[in-house]
């Protein structure tokens, strides 16, 4: 007994020895040495004033100055109402789309996703063509005769473009799960004689409500650190949290105070996301709650059950109630269908159509931002590709974006074939670390490493924005590897060797061609994602490196003329050729 | 017997051995090896080998010889470790103690690549990003066949297998039988000695199955090549193989021609996995020189044939093994070798057969299968009937499970 035992141990680890599980160290070291301390620096910065001493003033003068006060209740009231408005306009379209046939779930999910690789910027500058003063909206209205509203610049502008920002998110994380909804199951609830509505709330809303709920705690942990949409379409009364960090940083220099500032944001979103994770765990957040590996992921608390299962029954009673009384006209599926199908429709066109009005002005003679378009010029892609500053920034985020992209695939490929296929300790721990970027708001991170690069030297250079766009979209790619390559049929391995390949030749052969659509969607959004992204651009480059987020940023807020509408519709034109090569590659996935 | 168990508890000197330390002893090991195998060497040898996973023991301490040659079906439940014994043979599963001889030769730690072996998977697991041709190539590649050589081969296993009409088709164009026949004609190509199957026709329905059970039954024969197929399907087994070895919890169960593992099986487990068999437990009586007579319950008495090799004396718990087919229902003046009365549950015509299940007066389930009679109403439920059978077809095996 006890020989055998001892045996056995002594096997298990010497064939823990032997599988090689140092790949996955660099990734770590590398979000433990640029993430993880960085922002756990910010967490002692805030508690010192400027000189060095130690000090509680930061905090308190966050909590007895009103203003500040003001700013943080508007800041979680925000971030509160989009997250509302978010989930409950992206269920009926993730819903149309998992519920609909091959060929139409992937036309109207190239409408949300065309949205979702689109820059926050120009989708915002989209909006302020639709909702300003001489706006497309008040346009039509004066037409009609109607007196044109105040749309922008206030609560409504700012409620608008966060909805339209955050939503694609929210769409795609609900499609996932409810495209793993056993389509069988909504049948044997109606064989069991439920009418649909109760079918639909008691059985197929529960099982997608994971989906929602990781879907809202995305949507809210974004928005809480959102400062594109409240600065470019709100008035002064919408001021939130993140812009007064920005501030605190641009303008007074004052680190400790911003640092305190950032540090509540981070509490409170590490709060959510720790409350979150016990209750339904974090891998309903990365799609693992598939079907294909219950058996590695956890069992889902009883507690996120119950949840789930009692919010279903509370929809249940008033719908089966207005059943009872309008019994007589009661509305037969097919109209509801059409009736989802019509607001489906809708919420995808406020989706996907704003930027698109970017196009026409963009050709527009007339010097401001005006609805509509008047006589017809090239002048402002001449003005672009003149200017030696948007040439050099624009190159310049080509480039990042590029080496960015390629950091994170060196640094997340193999990370991802550890963590999928070897037994790793501590393995919920690395995959909770790694992919904690992508749900802390962008602000906080931005913050931390502009401490850490104002330190060493690294501000303004190209390896310190290369290393900052990383840490954003190494969870990405590890994401999507991981995917891939739990997908993975690892017979296909086996059957290679048994035919006589070596591992080399496999892998060569066989698994490399199999992953590569996976590789290149996973090289390609984290390049398109680094273009784009403005908190790093806006602390780690300085103004001799600029980078064309930061300077679209910095002339919407000073000066708004068509050129903006032009680069814009260049992004637009560059986002679509991309999405169409990731969706011929995965059009090519789907066949294998 | 050539299958050998044995709980062996001196694993420090195997694991020794394993690390390939002791250079004197396993030299010398071999040498005598070799004397002795010159003689009869098996294609395969399989020597105390185990495996386990974490806790759980997927194989316990396994011996198996497979001459060239022979086509020998693993069949067990899911879970006995036939996939394991299988995968270590193919070298995708490590051993952790014992050792594995292909041809003479110890080849406990080659790699996969290295041992010539030939293994269809159980989803096939055909490249999906290869064409039938492309697939089947691949091994010949792998093997530095010359391009000229790759096409004719390709060209003639796709004529066996009768797809040559879909050589330049994706694996997910073809069929789940289509698939079938090109995963085994990827594997036939290169004539491995010895091919390796995990439960091929698993996903297939019945009548395909059938077609592809004659089918690798020809090209056994054609190829002469040595085949270890694993099955959970005893008709499957008992059909196709020249020895069947029954695993159960990791261990073998049982190792004989089909006849040996369907007339006499050795464990209650064996006749009951392998065909129906009616159970009867008792205790021994008394003993003649070729029979024993066992006592059932109250003063019903079973005898059966002693065989040699086992040793029973007085008083021994045994359980008694018949086969359904060898039950008959007895008419009122007919006498039987042994007798029971019974009261009929159920009978069901499945075609040729009349399956009947019936209860002792100790509700213990028996059934017998008879050939059916165009007569409505024979086999009444309720009805009190004898049932009798031969001495000659009752196998008494030690009952193990009241200990």
């Amino acid at each position: 007994m006890t020989t055998s035992t001892l045996t056995l141990s002594r096997n298990r680890r010497r064939k823990q020895a032997t599988l090689p599980q140092w790949p996955l160290v660099p990734a770590v070291a590398f979000i433990v040495v640029l993430f993880v301390i960085p922002v756990s620096q910010l967490l002692f910065l805030g508690f010192y004033d400027n000189r060095g001493y130690f000090t509680f003033a930061n905090y308190l003068r966050i909590f007895e100055d009103s203003s500040y006060l003001n700013v943080l209740i508007n800041t979680f009231s925000y971030a509160t109402w989009t997250t509302l408005f978010c989930v409950a306009l992206a269920y009926p379209i993730a819903y149309l789309i998992a519920t609909s046939s091959p060929v139409w779930r992937s036309s109207i999910l190239i409408w949300v996703l065309v949205p979702l690789w689109t820059s926050f910027l120009v989708r915002v500058l989209a909006w302020m063509v639709i909702l300003g003063r001489k706006g497309v909206i008040n346009y039509y209205l004066t037409k009609l005769g109607f007196p044109s509203l105040d749309l922008l610049y206030n609560f409504l502008g700012v409620m608008v473009g966060s909805i339209h920002a955050l939503m694609p998110i929210a769409v795609l994380m609900m499609l996932s799960v409810m495209l793993n909804i056993d389509n069988n199951l909504v049948r044997a609830a109606s064989t069991l004689g439920a009418p649909s509505s109760v079918v639909f709330w008691r059985v197929y809303f529960p099982l997608s409500l994971p989906g929602v709920i990781s879907s809202a705690l995305m949507v809210y942990v974004t928005s809480l650190g959102f400062f594109i949409a409240p600065q470019l379409l709100g008035g002064p009364s919408d001021i939130m949290l993140a812009q007064v960090i920005i501030v605190q940083l641009e303008q007074t220099l004052n680190w400790n105070f911003a640092a305190a500032l950032s540090m509540i944001l981070l509490i409170v979103t590490m709060l959510i996301i720790f409350l979150f994770n016990k209750v339904f765990g974090l891998s309903v957040l990365t799609g693992e709650a598939s079907k294909a590996n219950l058996k590695t992921q956890r069992k889902p608390s009883l507690l996120s059950i119950r949840i789930l299962n009692s919010i279903g029954w509370t929809f249940n009673v008033p719908s089966q109630y207005a059943r009872s009384i309008f019994k007589h006209k009661r509305r037969k599926d097919r109209n509801r269908r059409a009736l989802l199908k019509i607001f489906g429709v809708l919420a995808v066109l406020f989706l996907a159509a704003p930027t698109f009005f970017l196009i026409p002005v963009s050709f527009s003679e007339n010097r401001f931002l005006a609805w509509p378009p008047t006589s017809f010029t090239w002048q402002w892609y001449e003005a672009y590709f003149d200017s030696p500053i948007w040439r050099d920034a624009t190159i310049r985020s080509l480039w990042v974006g590029f080496a960015t992209a390629c950091l994170s695939m060196i640094l997340g490929v193999p990370a991802a074939f550890v963590l999928v296929r070897q037994h790793v300790p501590w393995k919920a721990v690395i995959v909770g670390t790694m992919l904690l970027p992508m749900v802390l708001p962008h602000i906080i991170i931005a913050v931390g490493l502009f401490y850490l690069y104002s330190n060493i030297g690294l501000v303004g250079t190209s390896i310190g924005l290369i290393i900052g766009n990383a840490i954003f979209s190494l969870p990405y790619v590890v994401i999507t590897m991981m995917t891939v390559l739990k997908n993975y049929d690892m017979r296909l391995d086996l059957a290679s060797w048994t035919l006589g390949a070596t591992k080399i030749v496999t892998f060569r052969r066989i698994t490399l061609p199999l992953l590569k659509a996976g590789c290149v969607t996973a090289f390609l959004f984290s390049f398109v994602k680094a273009v784009d992204e403005l908190s790093i651009a806006l602390f780690v480059a300085d103004a001799k490196s600029t980078l064309l987020p930061k300077q679209l940023w910095q002339e919407i807020s000073y000066k708004i003329d068509p050129s903006l509408a032009a680069i814009s519709t260049l992004i637009l034109i560059f986002v679509a050729g991309t999405i169409m090569i990731v969706q011929a590659l995965s059009a090519i996935r789907a066949r294998v | 017997m050539r299958a050998v168990q044995s709980n062996r508890s001196d694993s420090s000197r195997t694991s020794r051995e394993h690390d390939g330390s002791s250079v004197n002893e396993k030299s010398s090991h071999s040498e005598i090896d070799k004397s002795v195998r010159a003689i009869h060497t098996p294609k395969l040898r399989l020597e105390n080998v185990t495996k386990s996973y974490g806790a759980v023991s997927a194989l316990r301490p396994t011996s198996l010889d497979v001459p060239a040659g022979e086509f020998l079906t693993i069949l067990g439940p899911s879970g006995s470790g036939k996939t394991t014994l299988l995968q270590m043979l193919a070298g995708l599963v490590t051993v952790d103690e014992g050792d594995i001889w292909l041809d003479g030769k110890r080849a406990t730690h080659s790699p996969p690549h290295e041992r010539g072996i030939g293994m269809v998977f159980q989803n096939y697991a055909l490249f999906p990003h290869l064409t039938v041709a492309q697939n089947i190539s691949f091994p010949l590649e792998m093997r530095g066949f010359t391009q000229s050589e790759i096409q004719e081969r390709v060209r003639k296993i796709l004529e066996v297998v009768k797809l040559s009409h879909a050589a330049d088709r994706l694996p997910q164009q073809l069929s789940g039988g289509q698939q079938q026949r090109i995963a085994f004609a990827r594997c036939a190509v290169y004539q491995p000695p010895i091919i390796l199957m995990d439960e091929p026709l698993g996903a297939l329905d019945k009548r395909l199955r059938d077609q592809m059970q004659t089918e690798i039954r020809r090209i056994h024969k054609e190829l002469k090549a040595t085949i270890l197929y694993v099955t959970h399907d005893q008709e499957e087994a008992m059909s196709m193989s020249d020895r069947i070895c029954l695993m159960n919890d990791g261990r073998i169960e049982q190792i004989g021609t089909p006849l040996d593992i369907y007339f006499r099986p050795q464990t209650i487990f064996a006749a009951e996995f392998v065909g129906t068999a009616n159970v009867l437990g008792g205790t021994i009586h008394s003993i003649s020189h070729d029979t024993m007579t066992i006592r059932h319950s109250g003063q019903a008495t079973i005898r059966a044939r002693l065989r040699s090799g086992n040793h029973w004396s007085v008083g021994d718990r045994v359980a008694t093994i018949t086969r359904p087919e060898n039950v008959r229902v007895l008419t009122q003046d007919e006498t039987a070798e042994n007798e029971l009365s019974v009261v009929i549950e159920d009978a069901m015509m499945i075609g040729p057969f009349t399956k009947i299940h019936m209860q002792t007066s100790d509700n213990v389930a028996v059934s017998a299968l008879t050939v059916s009679i165009d007569k409505e109403g024979a086999f009444r439920q309720g009805d009190r009937v004898r049932i009798g059978w031969d001495i000659n077809n009752t196998v008494a095996l030690a009952d193990r499970s009241k200990q």
